[in-house]
């Protein structure tokens, strides 16, 4: 999946309204970290997510457990 | 004979607990040790010379009283300067927390002090724990033992050097992408992150909080493993603490590994594998074999989106926590450290929350996929051998992203996933220095790592080796 250039522009929109000083360099580096895991969100949400559980990673790990050594 | 601070923590335990060496003895070796590398190492921000002394007196006295002894009586520890103990300075490695002396007991800590252990001060870290080389702008860098021209690893630095160095027994450090398994592997000692739960964060330092891991550094795998027996389990003061049963994980490492399953990733942890690496790494994929193990090679899912998820989770945490600071006194933060935090800021509510929500139905499917037809997960720790210092001296330059993503590109995604990694020291480059592999499970099956590593250490005996350092 692509990630539309501006999109990433709205993201460093967000960064500069931040309040924080922020350089050119922060913004290249910025930019290119965001589409990176806005693709990877993107790829990681196929689809909704309406039906999940609320706050559920500590039951899945429990029910997912592998304790002991045999 | 070997000197007393090079001996493992559990055999030095034994010795105390039999009286043939007094926790004073101990104590004093350690010091002298710590006096002898720290010029060279920079693996400590404080040393508690007079409170050592106190506590290793009165470790003798009671052991003398006949009191009943604890699993670490006497025994000289120090650990990342993160964790808080009423009254005492925790700088975070920042310039910002130099001066912070907190009012409460981190969990681990009195764990540990009920253990019967020794605390002799505070390590070096990367600042608020953020970066895995171990470069400090605040404190210097620290120097990894087996060649002080290289990098210790990080974030959990001092901790790594110290424990390779045989300046003390034992550290905790943590982990938020790698900060302790880099650490291990680099400096070529045992790290583990446990589960995401296992062990309490009450009173240490956070920094991504659905990310952050407390845990042990240590030369052998049951030093490791008795100190992570120690500081596991439930907590009322962190209701992020799992309740789940722990494991004797001591136990765990006579096991042996004959008919455990291991599969090898082969890829993205494995892209781009140094040709040196990649054959110690397949030395020690043999010496499992020779043990009984069956390693099987697949190919692993979602490592692209675990780096990504991770990522947006991290940074929205980052900067949640240090917002203010960020603001109001920015340059009080190292370039590297305040450039990592930034890109939090770039995420909105809703996508940071979809990360968080979809955590669970990827930790299954990876599960499933991946430990139904193994035991354990072997990862590299790093695919190149340890680079030097100057190096990765980066700063906020354009090489950022890729030096610092290169080098925790084998433990970041682990961080998402929230299961156990232990680095295992597997051998040495032709640089000489170490080359570690990471033994990665199910959730909570710590004891499982430490019995397939028990077995590897017995073979192989890598923990005999000892840095260089002079004498």
């Amino acid at each position: 999946m692509k990630i539309e250039s501006f999109l990433v522009e709205e993201r460093l929109a967000l960064l500069r309204r931040s309040g924080v000083a922020i350089t050119a360099a922060d913004e290249k580096r910025v930019g290119d970290s965001v589409a990176a895991s806005l693709k990877a969100l993107a790829s990681a949400v196929d689809g909704s997510l309406f039906d999940t559980e609320p706050q559920s990673f500590d039951t899945t790990m429990r029910k997912l457990a592998g304790g002991g050594a045999k | 004979m070997t000197e007393i601070a090079d001996w493992s923590l559990t055999a030095t335990a034994d010795a105390i607990a039999t009286r043939k060496v007094s926790a004073r003895e101990v104590t004093e070796a350690a010091l002298a040790r710590i006096a002898q590398r720290q010029p060279a190492l920079n693996a400590f921000i404080r040393v508690d010379e007079a409170g050592a002394r106190a506590a290793a007196i009165t470790a003798d006295n009671a052991l003398a009283a006949g009191r009943s002894l604890a699993p670490l009586h006497g025994i000289p520890l120090a650990h990342k300067d993160m964790f808080y103990r009423p009254g005492v300075p925790v700088t975070c490695g920042s310039a910002i927390r130099r001066n912070f002396r907190p009012d409460y007991l981190a969990t681990v800590l009195a764990r540990l002090d009920a253990a019967g252990a020794i605390t002799v001060g505070a390590l070096n870290m990367s600042e608020f724990a953020n970066g895995p080389t171990g470069h400090n702008v605040h404190f210097g860098p620290t120097r990894n033992p087996w060649n002080t021209a290289h990098i210790t690893g990080g974030s959990s630095s001092g901790s790594g050097t110290a424990v390779a160095g045989r300046m003390i027994y034992g550290s905790l450090g943590s982990d938020t992408g790698g900060s302790i398994r880099l650490p291990g592997g680099i400096c070529g000692v045992y790290g583990i992150k446990a589960t995401q739960g296992r062990v309490s964060r009450y009173g240490a330092m956070g920094l991504s909080f659905s990310l952050d891991n407390i845990g042990p550094l240590a030369r052998t795998a049951a030093d490791c493993a008795r100190l992570l027996g120690v500081i596991a389990g439930p907590d009322q003061d962190d209701a992020t603490a799992a309740s789940v049963p722990v494991d004797d994980y001591e136990a765990a490492l006579g096991l042996g590994a004959k008919g455990l399953r291991i599969a090898v990733a082969t890829n993205h942890y494995w892209d781009g594998m140094s040709p040196e690496v990649g054959d110690v790494l397949e030395a020690a994929l043999t010496e499992l074999g020779r043990l009984g193990v069956s390693v099987s090679r697949r190919a692993v899912p979602y490592h692209t989106e675990l780096r990504g998820l991770g990522n947006i989770v991290a940074s929205t945490e980052f900067c949640t926590l240090h917002d203010d600071w960020l603001r109001n006194q920015h340059d009080q933060y190292a370039p590297l450290v305040r450039a990592r935090m930034k890109q939090g800021y770039a995420f909105t509510a809703v996508e940071y929350l979809k990360a968080i929500q979809v955590r669970p139905r990827l930790i299954k499917a990876f599960v499933d996929d991946v430990f139904g037809t193994a035991d354990a997960l072997l990862l590299p720790v790093l695919r190149f051998p340890v680079p030097v210092i100057t190096e990765t001296d980066v700063g906020d330059g354009d090489s950022m992203n890729e030096v610092l993503g290169s080098i925790n590109h084998c433990t970041w995604p682990i961080n998402y996933l929230g299961l156990p990694g232990l680095s295992v020291p597997a051998g040495f480059s032709k640089n000489g220095l170490p080359v570690g592999f990471q033994l990665v499970g199910r959730p909570f099956a710590e004891a499982m790592l430490f019995r397939l590593a028990g077995a590897y250490e017995r073979a192989t005996g890598w923990p005999d080796r000892h840095p260089p350092l002079a004498a």
